[in-house]
């Protein structure tokens, strides 16, 4: 039995493909009835939860990591492996994935139960476990790559998932777009280190577990520019898939798709492939000092950029999109600054308690009937106490008061920029920020009188109740493995380089996010809680400019539409004249000196037998001229 | 003495030779046509005996060659002569100038 538990590890992600399969074919032959498909998927995602826990109850000490290569592709001496690679790290984002999305496919069964979509919609889900799971069991590069493309396949398809709407699918077409842009800079960044790190490889190519040795022989065979540029390249993979500047623009869009799909999707697990990407790929980036301090800045600034966005918006999902993008800044920037293990710690705790919060703003969707405006909202809490419960639980999680989740993960992240004053200024700032805006959300939906029509209604306890076992790790999960109260911490859990590291506290930087997360939250109270003190059109009309910035996203939108439509879309007619006129002139002109000289040279062949019987003897005798005059 | 030699047969054969292409290209009678292409065959029968007699006086190869070529010439010529059989049939005529139907 531990044996086919260790050897078969593939079959993780192998359960909901099953589930995916026989759904697709299910209904295909309409074996299936129109609204099933949800106990199998379910099943399929706890069946690879217990699989991952008896995996991890047997790992046994020291967590070596595992792995196994089967050879996919031999090409002369290239030999792509594909197979499984199982760390610390990779065993946390499994456990992540397979909870989180499990829970968000219970209440997926009471979001959905009105939509005609409802089996697609689990294949569809299915399909994207078994992406995501292989992408996080991949053991190389290349492996990852094709499930990283495959997870966007899921993407599209989810947000494109009302696809009559055309919002929706131009929302589905603007992420694949952006990310595109990402998976390309990821495929010329993945061959160039194959390429340069060619002379490493004996037998399966770029696997994890021999990336450090790659990243030396690359290293030194380009050279640090090259190198540097190389990671760059990789890096882009993870910019859109993760939504940092400057291909962030298709996530807030993507709130298109279904909520529960924000929550699984677009928040907790496919968003942070690119950290996790980023994380694997360790011994590569960490040799270069200017693609670190990139990735650090890019991360950053995402974090402040989101931030500010978030302050503004209306839509609630869409404040949430920005909240997650201004996370991911976070984690993204704990690489940069090498702080890989807090940046996983903080994806860890962000999952729980951003798919909680997108599970609760499904939940006052649902019951609001469909309405996303926060302004339309409030006094929710009277109506649906324990959405507004968790939902509470969740901003402060996210806010990053003690003892919740989010301040250990995120402390850490900022403890670990205080040497470098400026990342660190930017941190705080984001911090303040996140307070600010969460609370306001939370207010603005829950407080105050209700502005909406209708009569508002807590939803059916199979919505309510993932929420209240997510909120669970969202409380404790960071306390735990802060490494403070006999457990270990994650430090200790994920590490990457020779030796676990107990995490010390920093009780300044502690005192001061502590301090700035309740500077927000009163500040939000003031604005948007009970006694409304500063009125939010006053700050409006005081830093006009200022809002207009915040209100417009920095016109990041705006610029790339100009960009498109102002450089992209005339140069694609100027491409698309050159090509019809030059280059199908040229063809047809070809064409049409066959067909001219074809019809003036037909007129020899008169059809009369003693005209070719004359041609061919005055051939014959300029022949034989030639080979007398010539030849002899 | 005069001695016939083989030059004097290849005279005669290119003479014969010439005469027949000169029938096959100008002659406007289909009969006629056909007549000029034996002309021609025969032309290349009598070079055929006239070499063997000049390489080889105890090998009959040449002579048996223009012998196949006769009778294959006479399997030709009878199709031939079908063919403009049937084409009489159909147009009434024999005149080359009027069976250019063979072209584009």
């Amino acid at each position: 039995m531990s044996d086919l538990i260790h050897n078969c590890i593939w079959l993780i992600p192998v359960y909901p493909l099953i589930a995916f399969i026989l759904i697709v074919l299910g209904r295909w032959t309409g074996i299936m009835p129109p609204k099933s498909g949800k106990s199998l998927v379910i099943a399929s995602t706890f069946l690879g939860l217990v699989h991952t826990l008896l995996f991890w109850a047997q790992w046994g000490p020291g967590y070596s990591p595992v792995e196994v290569n089967w050879n996919w592709l031999q090409a002369g001496p290239l030999q792509l492996p594909m197979g499984y690679y199982i760390d610390s790290a990779g065993m946390m984002m499994l456990l992540v994935v397979t909870s989180v999305s499990m829970l968000i496919q219970i209440y997926t069964h009471g979001y959905m139960s009105h939509d005609p979509g409802y089996s697609r919609f689990y294949a569809y889900l299915a399909l994207f476990n078994f992406s995501m799971l292989s992408l996080v069991l991949s053991s190389n590069l290349f492996q990852m790559y094709v499930f990283w493309e495959l997870v966007g396949v899921s993407s599209f398809l989810l947000i494109g998932f009302w696809f009559t709407r055309p919002s929706a699918a131009a929302a589905a077409v603007k992420a694949f777009l952006m990310n595109r842009i990402g998976d390309f800079g990821l495929l010329v960044g993945i061959l160039t280190l194959l390429y340069f790190s060619w002379d490493y490889w004996a037998g399966p190519v770029l696997t994890f577990s021999h990336m450090g040795g790659a990243a030396q022989v690359a290293l030194a065979a380009a050279g640090p520019m090259a190198f540097t540029i190389m990671c760059l390249l990789v890096f882009l993979g993870p910019v859109a898939k993760s939504a940092q500047l400057p291909l962030h623009t298709w996530l807030p869009d993507a709130m298109e798709g279904p909520t529960p799909i924000s929550a699984l999707i677009h928040a907790a697990t496919m968003v942070a492939a690119g950290v996790f990407l980023v994380a694997r790929m360790y011994p590569v980036f960490t040799l270069s000092p200017t693609a670190m301090t990139v990735i650090a800045w890019v991360g950053a600034l995402t974090a402040f950029v989101a931030a500010t966005i978030a302050l503004t918006q209306v839509d609630i999902k869409k404040a949430l999109a920005y909240s997650t993008m201004s996370q991911l800044g976070y984690m993204v920037m704990a690489m940069g600054i090498g702080a890989f293990s807090a940046g996983l710690f903080h994806l860890m705790t962000h999952a729980f308690f951003k798919a909680m919060l997108f599970l609760c703003s499904g939940s006052v969707i649902h019951g609001c009937h469909d309405e996303q405006d926060m302004r339309r909202m409030g006094g929710l809490w009277k109506y649906m106490p324990i959405t507004a419960a968790t939902y509470l639980i969740g901003t402060v999680a996210i806010t990053g008061v003690l003892p919740f989740s989010g301040f250990w993960s995120k402390d850490e992240i900022i403890a670990a920029t205080a040497s470098y004053p400026l990342l660190f200024g930017l941190a705080v700032a984001t911090a303040g920020m996140t307070a600010f805006y969460m609370f306001r959300t939370y207010f603005m939906t829950f407080h105050g009188k209700y502005r909406g029509e209708g009569h508002p209604h807590e939803s059916p306890a199979v919505m309510w109740v993932p929420l209240a076992v997510l909120a669970v790790p969202s409380i404790l999960i960071g306390a735990i493995l802060s490494g403070q109260f006999g457990f270990p911490g994650f430090g200790e859990l994920v590490y990457f380089g020779h030796h676990p590291h107990h995490e010390e506290l920093n009780l300044a930087v502690m005192g001061l996010s502590v301090f700035i997360a309740l500077g927000g939250l009163a500040t939000a109270w003031l604005m948007y809680g009970g006694p409304n003190v500063i009125s939010p059109d006053w700050f409006r009309k005081t830093f006009q400019p200022v809002y207009t910035l915040l209100w417009n996203k920095w016109f990041f939108d705006d610029a790339y539409t100009s960009i498109a439509t102002k450089i992209y879309l005339p140069f694609a007619a100027l491409s698309s004249w050159f090509d019809r006129t030059v280059i199908d002139g040229l063809v047809g002109l070809s064409a049409s000196t066959v067909n001219v000289s074809g019809s003036a040279m037909r007129t020899l062949q008169s059809g009369r037998v003693q005209t070719y019987v004359a041609l061919f003897v005055a051939g014959l005798l300029v022949l034989a001229l030639v080979l007398w005059k010539w030849m002899v | 003495m005069f001695e016939v030699g083989l030059y004097h047969y290849l005279g005669l054969t290119v003479i014969l030779f010439c005469i027949g292409l000169y029938g096959v290209m100008s002659s406007r009678n289909a009969i006629r046509l056909l007549m000029c292409i034996e002309l021609m065959l025969n032309a290349v029968n009598i070079n055929l005996v006239a070499f063997n007699n000049y390489v080889n006086m105890n090998d009959l190869s040449g002579q048996i060659f223009s012998i196949f070529i006769l009778t294959v010439s006479a399997a030709e010529a009878s199709v031939g002569l079908a063919i403009l059989i049937a084409l009489y049939r159909k147009r009434v005529s024999v005149d080359m100038e009027r069976f250019n139907l063979l072209k584009w």
